[in-house]
């Protein structure tokens, strides 16, 4: 990175969040430290919404995802707008009317103190894990492909994010993401524009879409009923679904987001918004991937995306294999661009057929290589396909642009962060702490504690991020751990809000045994993961009433 | 509060309704392209 983008880079980093501290100086209630003041509006919670899920993983890891598999994980996002709608006509209302800080203080209200507690508990080990692969997915790709020492760039990021977090509370956070989002969208849409016109004097973009659509990239709805597939419009239409119901309705991280602001107008509003952008945002996040891979198919590619990996082979001794295997990758290249722009010039089902097999020759070159890293022990720790957006961002775009780039994924890091560890600070001290003291105390002392929270979050996050040593992609790590624990928390809400008759041990213990059973599933199957949602979700809602009628029917009634 | 919450979710749920019809046509719509994208392009 040269001078000028390490300027725009830092500039955009530190600008936003020290405006943010500038505009949020002062306030010390406890109602405006958790949930924000009147002044956020519905399009900055529906930006602030977008920003908490999409995270650096989608920005740094998707357009990989497309480059290597297509843009088929759009459907994953399938059940999203129709999950939006439940909670914007039966969640929100609900804690809206309440008036509650977190979700699971109205486990609380209508269970008991130990299924409140539960569902925090389920929460809050579910997002300290996920707040530290948030930190550490960007932090192991930026320092391996820009030399940056990977505990220093955890520190760096994670500890500016905790001081304004802790400082400035929800409204710092809304606030802060409005303007990152700002400029993560303005800097996809950069890399877009690049892309398309770095393809122009090779390809046209409606021929660039003909050659991805043949060479399947650009699947975007499978309809397989498969479900060992990952990716299919059911699995995405309803394990989706329960995914986003249970991420949107009962996940501390977004209800705050959405009930900052406190109106229930500026709550729908902004999750509407989400419903109506999520799906396209995604698409052309995808398709920016699916047009890297076209763009690589006429500039020469690395053979390895991930070179820091690649690098520790050859000083293990495998450089003579890798030597004779980028040979043999320069020359099917050549060929297939060859093939390609005659494709271009007069398209031909001879000319595609070539291409493809081509391109098989290309992807067994790229097997044959990961082959000989593992061999060398040269660990590529993360996913081949995370490191092309960034080896694109880096070698393919205009200086200052590059920095605008890397600054969109810092961005995205320390939004996604900020809003976990304000919900992790949150939960603890409304759902863990204030139960269990037998004391009442001041608004202020909640204030501090709130704080303190935050901040401990903040270091098990970053605790989390230095020993992470991810076995997945980035973009499937965070989305299973979701799925793993989700299930059981929405199960918790459904029946709360439709099973009047159930009560808080029936409830508890069903969603414990659910928890359990998604856990055995998940080490002894292999059914796609978003399914787990569903089952988890499904197992609670049956359970509880089972064990209501056959346990506890005889138990005197609690006070809520 | 929650009284006049009460009542102004009873007043503009019509409105909410239509808000809700729109984004779910719009939702139909999205997926309807991106199967024709699907068909077109592969």
């Amino acid at each position: 990175m040269s001078r000028i983008d390490y300027l725009v880079l830092f500039a955009t980093v530190l600008a936003i969040p020290l405006y943010g501290l500038w505009r949020t100086r002062g306030h010390e209630s406890l109602g405006h430290y958790l949930k924000g003041d009147k002044t956020i509006r519905w399009g900055t919670i529906g930006l602030s919404v977008l920003a908490t899920q999409a995270g650096p993983i989608t920005f740094l890891s998707m357009p990989g995802q497309a480059y290597e598999s297509g843009i088929g994980f759009i459907q994953n996002y399938f059940g999203q707008p129709l999950a939006l709608l439940v909670v914007c006509a039966v969640f929100v209302p609900i804690y809206q009317k309440l008036k509650v800080f977190t979700a699971y203080q109205y486990l609380g209200q209508r269970f008991d103190r130990k299924t409140q507690m539960l569902g925090a508990f389920l929460f809050l080990v579910q997002r300290g894990l996920a707040a530290g692969i948030t930190i550490y997915a960007p932090a192991i790709i930026l320092s391996a492909i820009l030399g940056w020492q990977l505990n220093l760039t955890i520190c760096l990021a994670g500890g500016f994010v905790i001081i304004y977090t802790v400082v400035g509370g929800t409204t710092i956070v809304s606030l802060t993401q409005r303007y990152q989002m700002m400029v993560i969208l303005a800097g996809m849409a950069v890399a877009f524009g690049v892309v398309i016109y770095r393809l122009s004097p090779d390809i046209s973009f409606g021929h660039a879409l003909v050659v991805a659509g043949k060479l399947d990239k650009l699947q975007a709805v499978d309809f397989s009923p498969d479900p060992h597939k990952r990716y299919t419009f059911w699995s995405g239409a309803i394990g989706g679904f329960f995914l986003a119901l249970s991420y949107f309705g009962a996940d501390q991280s977004q209800v705050q987001r959405y009930l900052a602001g406190n109106s229930l107008r500026s709550s729908r509003l902004g999750l509407l918004f989400n419903s109506v952008v999520k799906v396209p945002m995604q698409f052309f996040i995808l398709l920016l991937g699916a047009m890297i891979f076209i763009f690589y198919q006429f500039e020469k590619p690395p053979v390895f995306f991930n070179r820091p990996a690649y690098e520790r082979a050859i000083e293990h001794g495998a450089g003579p294999q890798l030597k004779d295997l980028a040979t043999k990758a320069d020359q099917v290249f050549e060929q297939k661009r060859e093939a390609l722009s005659a494709y271009a010039a007069a398209p031909s089902p001879e000319n595609m057929q070539s291409i493809r097999a081509l391109e098989a020759q290309t992807q067994a070159v790229r097997t044959e290589t990961k082959q000989v890293l593992n061999q060398n022990g040269a660990d590529p720790r993360s996913k081949e396909s995370d490191y092309v957006f960034i080896t694109f961002i880096l070698h393919e775009l205009p200086r200052g642009v590059v920095g605008l780039l890397v600054a969109v994924i810092l961005c995205a890091t320390m939004s996604a962060t900020a809003a976990a560890l304000n919900a992790l600070g949150s939960t603890t001290v409304v759902d863990i702490y204030r139960p269990l003291r037998s004391s009442i105390a001041s608004d202020h002392h909640y204030v501090v504690a709130a704080r303190l929270f935050t901040a401990a979050w903040g270091l098990v996050a970053i605790g989390v991020a230095s020993f992470a040593n991810l076995v997945e992609n980035l973009i499937e790590a965070g989305n299973i751990l979701g799925s793993v624990f989700y299930g059981s928390i929405l199960g918790l809400f459904l029946v709360a809000f439709f099973i009047r008759k159930v009560r808080g041990s029936a409830v508890f213990f069903a969603a414990l045994i659910a928890q359990a059973m998604v856990f055995i599933l998940f080490f002894t199957t292999g059914i796609g993961y978003l399914w787990y949602n569903a089952i988890g979700c499904g197992a609670v809602v049956i359970l509880a009433p089972v064990l209501e009628r056959l346990i506890f029917r005889a138990e005197p009634m609690e006070a809520a | 509060m929650s009284e006049r919450l009460e009542e102004q979710l009873q007043d503009e749920e019509p409105r909410w309704s239509r808000a809700y019809g729109f984004v779910l046509a719009f939702f139909a719509l999205e997926i309807l392209l991106l199967y024709l994208f699907t068909v077109r392009f592969s």
